[in-house]
């Protein structure tokens, strides 16, 4: 049995894991970070494979424990082969990013063409005293890599138009956490051309509108018509405060877990309504 | 006829409900969704979303007794 083999993967995994309780008592078998990268190294296959393989045998890296309760190994072995495009690295984006990374989404395209600005410390969470002035897409990359270093990502240094239809195509779900009404019809327009899952989230002041589009289902059409309303909406007036991008962003990356996982996503031809100045909370039909 | 009204972001302002309880407007028989946003004070303009009893409406839909409306401006910031 050689060492690149993966029978000889398998072994090494069962005989370096360890056998603990969970909180609820039961005993489950479990493998540290150290011991994950020790076994890649030795053996040469991916970190990625790695959990892969291990998941496969309900050997659990510890990093992916606490996921265990909502979708169980078969659930991470998915999420680890799925690639989830993020458009926009800003006030949502960066922490979908940080979200679905810390999930174990295999692969992430992360794309944005800016670079950080002071005007985004205020919310963005990869925008630091350090990173300002730098790229979004590479910035996002890096913290990608310090978070999950299984987690293959390719950075996008570009706007959503110029995307290549071939990384859309690839990608098991797109979240749409851009900032302009064109580029978000764009965004919209392509995914349903190449037939991909778009999560969709857009904030103005203390309100964050979220919504899942299908191929084939309504999307923000049904909300604005056939043409964008604009470049931008109320955010002009009210600004786009530290906490609402974030309370949307999560809604937007469970979403995207629930499609990587083949689940029914919450809202699907839905849209949800936040208000965290008035307390509102409303899930509104798109038809 | 009495309808329920919510407002949203730069629309808030038009309806007196700090915690964003339903306001409760009083209208005309057969008034339809235009007539509610102009009693409001509303720029029709700014009104880019209308749903009617959870459901995305048009400005003409007629209104019923009871009836709840929520209304959005445009919004893309992120």
């Amino acid at each position: 049995m050689g060492v690149g083999s993966l029978e000889y993967l398998k072994a090494r995994l069962r005989q370096q894991a360890r056998c603990v309780r969970d909180r609820t008592g039961r005993v489950v078998a479990v493998l540290e970070s150290r011991t994950v990268c020790a076994i890649a190294e030795e053996t040469g296959w991916s970190l990625r494979d790695v959990e892969r393989t291990a998941l496969s045998q309900d050997l659990v890296p510890i990093r992916y424990w606490r996921n265990m309760g909502l979708w169980g190994c078969c659930g991470q072995v998915r999420l680890l082969e799925s690639r989830a495009l993020v458009a926009g690295l800003g006030g949502l984006g960066g922490l979908a990013t940080e979200l679905l990374a810390r999930a174990g989404v295999g692969e992430l395209v992360l794309v944005d063409g800016d670079r950080f600005e002071e005007s985004n410390l205020n919310r963005q969470l990869l925008a630091t005293g350090d990173t300002v002035g730098r790229s979004k897409a590479v910035a996002a990359a890096e913290r990608v890599r310090a978070i999950n270093p299984a987690v293959q990502v390719i950075p996008v240094v570009g706007k959503v138009e110029e995307l290549g239809d071939d990384l859309l195509a690839g990608a098991g779900v797109v979240l749409d956490c851009l900032d302009n009404f064109p580029s978000r019809y764009c965004l919209q327009a392509r995914c349903r051309k190449l037939r991909r899952p778009l999560v969709s989230a857009a904030i103005g002041g203390s309100m964050a509108q979220v919504m899942t589009v299908l191929p084939g289902d309504p999307g923000i059409e049904a909300l604005y018509g056939p043409q964008p309303p604009g470049e931008g909406g109320a955010e002009l007036v009210l600004g786009t405060p530290p906490a609402t991008p974030a309370a949307a962003a999560s809604w937007q990356a469970q979403e995207a877990i629930w499609l990587l996982l083949g689940r029914p996503p919450a809202l699907r031809r839905r849209m949800l309504c936040l208000d965290l100045e008035s307390g509102c909370c409303e899930v509104l039909s798109l038809g | 006829m009495m309808v329920r009204v919510v407002a949203y972001a730069t629309l808030r302002k038009y309806l007196e409900s700090p915690l964003g309880e339903p306001v409760e407007v009083e209208l005309p028989e057969g008034a339809q969704l235009a007539d509610l946003i102009r009693q409001l004070g509303m720029p029709i303009a700014e009104v880019k979303q209308a749903f009617l009893n959870g459901r995305r409406a048009h400005l003409q839909q007629a209104l019923r007794e009871g009836d709840k409306v929520a209304l959005f401006p445009a919004v893309a910031g992120g």
